[in-house]
Formats: C-alpha cells, structure tokens, sequence
C-alpha cells in the first residue's frame, strides 16, 4: 500500500523530466545555430552548396558559430596539401581572408570554404525570444568583443532592461565598425522595453564571451 | 463573503499571537519561496524590481505585503475546512481514493491489534511458565557432584558444555541490546541453564543468574512493548468497547491518520463516560475558557496544528503550481527534479508534524473532559452524579436531549443565590 504513492511520485518524476528533456532538445536544435562553436560535422555543412564549392586556402584558428562575422584575425593560410590539394591550386595564391559571415559552424583548423562564407547573418529564432537588432555605435568596440553566443545586459540609464540576453548576431553595414548593431534574443517583455521609444542612453554590459 | 473577510481580519489582527504564527507565518513562507523561484527562474524578474524607483519599489511592496496578508486571512478562513480535508471528513476524499487509504489504515491498525495479541499471548506464556523455569533451575542446582571419566586420549576434546553457554550467551545478548526475548529462547536458554547445574560447571552461578534476569527483562520488556503499542493505538484510533446490540459509530475509521488521531477525542468520551464530545464540544470549551491555563495551552496546541495544516497545503500549492510551471516551461531539468523532490519531502514533514501536534491536542481535549465534565454538570445546572454508572447514563441523556432532540427526564440543580 506504501508503494502506490512512491510509483505514483517516481511516475510524475519521470514524466516531467521527459517532458523538459524534450523541450530542451526542440529548443537546443533550434537555436544551435546561434550559440554554436560546435564542431563542423553537422548537418549544415554537409548541405552546403557543393557545386559552387573552392576552398579559399585559409583555416580557421579556432572554433567560429554559426552567423560569426569573419575578421582577418579568424584565419591562417592554408598549407596545399593531400586530397585538397588541386582545389587550394585553384585558390587565388595571395588573396585576402574572405569577409562576410559563416554559414555554418566550423571547428578549430577546419579549412574554409567559399560556399561556408554568405554575406549576411541569417538569425534563425525561436517564438520565445525574437530578436531585436540594437544599434553599437556608442560602444563601437562590442563588434570586435562579442560574438554569437555572448551574453549581455542592456541598461537604459540607470536601470537595467535586460539580463543575460543571448546574442543572435553581430551585424555590420558597409561604413564599417561604427554601423555595427547587435541582434539579441530578448523574451516578449523586455522586447517591449527595448522597442520603447526612450531617449535614454542604452548601453550594454558583457556578461560572458564566447571562448 | 467582504464582510466575512472583515469579521476574519478583525478576529484574527485581536488575537494577534494564533493569527501570527498560525496563518501570517505560512503565507509569508509560501509568498517568499514563490518570489524566490520566480527570481532564479527569471532573470527579468530580479531586473524589473532592480528597475523600479523608490516610490514603485514602495507600492509594489505594499501589494506583496496586501496579498500576504490576504493569503493569511484566507488561511484563517479556511483553517477548519482545510484540517477537516485532511481529516477525510469532506467528500474531496471519496470513491476508490476513499476506499484505499481506508483500507491502509483499516491494516495498519489491524497489525497493531495482531501484535498486541502477540504481546498478550507471551506475557501469559511467561507467566505460566516463570515458576516452572525457576523450579527447574533449583532442582538442577541441587544435582549431586558425579565424577565421570572420560577417558581423555590427550587430544583437545571439545567442550560438551560449550552449546549451554552460547544458549545462555544468545539469550543474555538479547538482553544488553534491549530486544525482546521470546518464550522458545528462554525455554531454551533456561535448560541450557539447567546443563551446566547439573553438570557443576564453573560458570553455573552465572548462568543461573543470567536466565533469572532474562526472565525479568523478558517479562518487563513485553510489558514495555504492550503499553507502547496499546498507547500507539489508544492515540491513533478510535476504539469504543462494544457491549450489547448498541451501535458505537465512534469505532468506524477514517481514511487518514490525521482523522482516525480525531475520532479518539470521541471514541474516548463515549468510552469513559458516555459524552458525546461532537455534540457538547462548544459547551466544553465555554467551560474550559474559564481557566486561563487551561485555555491557553488548548489554544497553543491548536495553533500549531494549524500552522502545520496551513504550510501543508501551502506546500501541497507550491509543489503542484511550480512543477506545472516548470514542465510548461523551462529546459532545464534541474530546477522541476528539486521542487519534486523537495517539495513532497517538505509536505511528508509537514503533514507528520500536523499528526503529532494533533496527538498533541487532541491529548489536551481528552483531559479536559476528564477534568470539566461535572463543571460543565454545573453551568447545565444538572446534579453531579453520585457514581460512574449513573453519570455514563446522565451524559448518554444529555448528549441525546441535546444532539438529537430525545426526551430526558432530569431536575435541574440551580446554583444558590
């Protein structure tokens, strides 16, 4: 008789986690892209455009997410060498390190590709956090500092608007750093806050970086 | 139901001390770990207080404290209801549900008579058998010395007496741990005893004195258990004695533990003196508000009873709200794993503790009948009865004229001028 509400308990237990573990991995496939430095056998690359591939004759230093603005600092000049040795040939011998953002996550040293590199973010979300593009004119530095998968506050003056915010993107127009916004994944209420027309400096504060 | 409100607030702010720690207590418990999960859960949450300005951080305040206290008042409100739901009393506790947890209890109580039985059974097997033990142990002491030869061949035999000794060894370990000695081990143990007597072993005195104590213990140990057990049922179920064709609803078990702790109030003033504490409880506390102490420690008791109750189901909310919370929402398992598992923990706690400080009051009650009962014979102007018997039919009358409406036939006794 002891037993029933035991099995009753363990059930719920079970049940529960089940639940949230499944969420969290909808959710975790979903915003991988985002947040990822994962390693580049994934899905995405291997549905790159394949028939427009050439290899740029460039690795990357370190593991680069998806949606990560390429700097020339990212790159070393590839050595032309075994099975991709003919299409590194192919590469342009002294051309400079691509610009423009990744498509698709890439582990540290993995050779870049021309079809990995797309000339704008593309954000993929979720319906709990949308993104909302904030201008880093008056903290022009944050583009070189944060990266997909950072983690900020935005503060409006002396309040805080929002805590922990994912960065989605850093995006940057043709004039440079100072045309720099960031798109963060804000839940519904601080995007309220955040689209309240409040003249009040904005300022963000880094919480953590991308390693 | 605003006026009702009212009337609760005003009761309850004048006798500040039971509201405090029976009702305020839990509410600002509940509304403090609401607010705490709600700010390691949502960051936003701990950003939007940080936000507000001085004169907002003052009205929200005040509409945390407001809910609080509205929390508290409702608590108070509720206090009987929410105890009588506990009690099985109410029908949220009905159909199989009902029938499972009454059947639980039906065999738990069923265990504990069983085992008093037990207990009853050896103490007169002890009993029976004491005399014959202590016989058997003098006769043997008075064995003549024989000296039998036993032809050593100079090997190391083994000692014919060494089984005695670990008997009487077994017997007397039973004893310095305090368990129960059962009448097969002292029967065993006693003619162990009775071997090395006969056999004039060195050790016989002892072994001798151990088997006497062993008795003892085993007779005061068993006597021990029995008024454990008796009291344990006594305190936790309901039991009136039946006698004749007369029907004693007393007797018939909740499906709680809280209820059945309940109905002993009942069953022991219908088994003692025929009184019905269901329908005379009102009059009785009239009469016990009459000395302070006494009233004061009734209203201690159930003032923690209530606060237990009242974390209870606050807890009982928490659990269910948050956990639904978390299941519709989070991605993270961690936060729903502690609110299951602490949460049900803390309500096993709480409700163990509600059954304790009921036993706790419901003890008080009992002695308060035993002790203002005629009082109350008095304030009803009706003639203390000379007798047990006389006063068991007096109080079946006045429960009946007063519960039930049947015709009693008394002359009052009005006090003098």
């Amino acid at each position: 008789m002891r037993v029933a509400p035991i099995v009753l308990w363990i059930v719920v237990l079970g049940a529960g986690v089940g639940i949230i573990a499944f969420r969290s991995h909808r959710t975790s496939a979903a915003t991988s892209p985002q947040s990822s430095t994962a390693t580049s056998n994934d899905s995405c690359r291997l549905l790159r455009d394949v028939k427009n591939s050439r290899t740029s004759g460039f690795r990357v230093r370190r593991a680069l997410g998806r949606n990560h603005r390429l700097l020339p600092d990212d790159f070393v000049r590839a050595k032309a060498e075994s099975a991709n040795a003919a299409k590194a040939k192919a590469a342009p011998a002294k051309a400079p390190p691509p610009s423009g953002y990744l498509r698709c996550s890439l582990a540290m040293n993995d050779e870049l590709d021309s079809s990995d590199v797309i000339a704008e973010p593309v954000v993929t979300t979720t319906p709990d956090r949308p993104p909302y593009l904030i201008s880093l004119r008056g903290q022009p530095a944050l583009a070189e500092l944060l990266d997909v998968g950072s983690r900020v506050d935005v503060w409006r003056g002396s309040k805080p608007i929002g805590l922990d915010l994912p960065i989605l993107a850093i995006w940057c127009g043709e004039s440079g750093i100072a045309s720099c916004s960031a798109a963060v994944g804000a839940p519904d209420s601080v995007w309220r806050q955040l689209a309240n027309s409040d003249t009040s400096t904005r300022r963000l504060i880094v919480r953590r970086l991308v390693p | 139901m605003l006026s009702a409100i009212v009337t609760a607030l005003q009761t309850s702010l004048t006798s500040s001390k039971a509201f405090l720690f029976a009702n305020l207590l839990p509410a600002l418990l509940f509304g403090a770990m609401n607010v705490a999960t709600a700010a390691l859960l949502w960051p936003e949450v701990g950003a939007w207080w940080v936000a507000l300005d001085t004169s907002q951080k003052t009205l929200a305040t005040t509409i945390g404290a407001s809910i609080t206290l509205g929390l508290a008042v409702l608590l108070s409100l509720l206090a009987t209801s929410m105890l009588e739901v506990l009690e099985g009393k109410r029908p949220m506790l009905r159909g199989a549900l009902r029938q499972w947890m009454t059947r639980y209890q039906t065999e738990k109580l069923e265990r504990i008579d069983k085992q008093l039985d037990q207990f009853s059974k050896v103490r007169r097997d002890i009993q029976e058998r004491t005399d014959e033990w202590i016989e058997k142990m003098r006769v043997a002491r008075k064995t003549p010395w024989t000296f039998v030869s036993t032809g050593s061949t100079g090997r190391s035999e083994p000692d014919p007496l060494e089984p005695s000794r670990e008997a009487i060894e077994s017997v007397r370990e039973l004893r310095v741990t305090g368990q129960p000695i059962g009448v097969d081990q002292l029967s065993t143990g006693v003619q162990a005893a009775v071997e090395l007597l006969e056999q004039h072993a060195p050790d016989r005195e002892g072994a001798q004195d151990e088997m006497l104590a062993a008795i003892d213990y085993a007779r005061d140990m068993n006597q021990f258990e029995r008024t454990r057990l008796y009291n344990a049922r006594q305190f936790n179920y309901p039991k009136v004695p039946l006698g004749g064709s007369s029907a004693q609803p007393a007797n018939v078990l909740a499906p709680t533990r809280l209820g059945n702790i309940g109905r002993t109030i009942q069953s022991y003033a219908i088994s003692r003196y025929q009184l019905s504490i269901d329908v005379l409880w009102t009059r009785l506390q009239h009469v016990i508000q009459k000395s302070d102490k006494d009233a004061a420690l009734l209203q201690d008791a159930k003032m923690q009873l209530d606060c237990c109750i009242g974390a209870w189901w606050l807890i009982v909310v928490y659990t269910i709200a948050w956990a639904l919370v978390l299941v519709w929402q989070s991605v993270n398992v961690v936060p729903f794993v502690i609110v299951w598992v602490a949460g049900p923990f803390l309500a096993v706690v709480s409700y163990r503790l509600a059954c304790e400080r009921y036993q706790v009051w419901a003890d008080l009650v009992r002695s308060a009948v035993d002790l203002f009962r005629f009082d109350l014979l008095r304030e009803l102007a009706l003639p203390l009865p000379p007798g047990i018997e006389e006063e068991r039919r007096l109080w079946n009358a006045v429960s009946q004229q007063t519960g039930y409406l049947e015709a009693m036939d008394a002359s009052y006794k009005h006090k003098g001028p």
